[in-house]
């Protein structure tokens, strides 16, 4: 049974034999946690809705093979981490990240960074975040999908595993690469700002 | 820690501390819309079932 006293594997049993309302209320029941994903790992130019409802035909369509070995919300993870992933791998164009490209917000985050030891205002975060989602996005698909998980999701490498099904020791290496570019942008980025 | 890297440390838990969207549940035209999907797969699927059985009577019949 599911926090929202939704009995899952019954669910989707329901599912498999065709009916709409049981369907209806798996949608209800995934729906956060896809929409959470998607959110994290949204292309560019790609609208939200459409990942979502992508993600949930490829669950419907595939729901005969899930065979309860790992939780559903696990199983579901891994399409939607995979169906995000697909989408950017689409999108071959990683633009750069130019000083002159950033809002007076954001502009103002990163001035902020060196003068204070202490943690950036609460206020400034989503500031803080616009920034950063334009940082990963210079990045190669997976690697943006990687420090999102780890570093704005705050995922351990072994939750970063059970949610995409990559390998622990191919998680390990990738991160520490990625954030070495991740690093080479900033640095980039920061290099721009006026003296 | 090199003062940059710090900087971009902390710049990274700043944006982990952004609020999230809010998460209502899902419209009811994406309801719909993956409904009717899920409804012409099963459709689709029928169609290829037959056509299957259609091509082995032909193979036996040959």
């Amino acid at each position: 049974m599911s926090e929202s006293g939704l009995d899952v594997a019954a669910c989707v049993e329901d599912v498999r034999r065709r009916d709409e309302n049981a369907a209806r209320r798996l949608m209800e029941h995934l729906h956060p946690l896809i929409l959470k994903l998607v959110r994290a790992h949204l292309p560019r130019r790609t609208a939200e809705e459409d990942l979502v409802q992508t993600t949930f035909m490829k669950i419907f369509a595939n729901l005969d093979q899930y065979a309860g070995a790992v939780p559903l919300e696990h199983w579901v993870s891994r399409i939607a981490i995979n169906t995000c992933l697909n989408q950017l791998a689409a999108e071959k164009v990683r633009p750069e990240v130019r000083w002159a490209d950033l809002s007076e917000e954001q502009s103002q985050v990163l001035e902020n960074l060196p003068s204070t030891e202490e943690q950036l205002d609460p206020g400034e975060s989503l500031a803080a975040r616009e920034v950063v989602e334009k940082l990963l996005a210079t990045l190669i698909p997976r690697d943006r999908i990687l420090l999102t998980l780890l570093h704005l999701e705050g995922r351990t490498p072994r939750e970063v595993q059970k949610l995409t099904g990559w390998n622990g020791t191919l998680i390990r290496g990738r991160a520490f690469k990625a954030r070495r570019r991740l690093k080479k942008q900033f640095h980039q980025l920061m290099s721009e700002k006026k003296p | 820690m090199k003062p940059l890297d710090r900087s971009l440390q902390k710049l990274l838990e700043a944006a982990a501390r952004a609020p999230g969207e809010a998460s209502e549940g899902p419209s009811f035209a994406l309801e719909t819309r993956v409904l009717a999907q899920w409804r012409s797969l099963e459709v689709e699927n029928e169609f290829a079932q037959l056509a299957n059985l259609f091509r082995r009577a032909v193979a036996f019949g040959v």
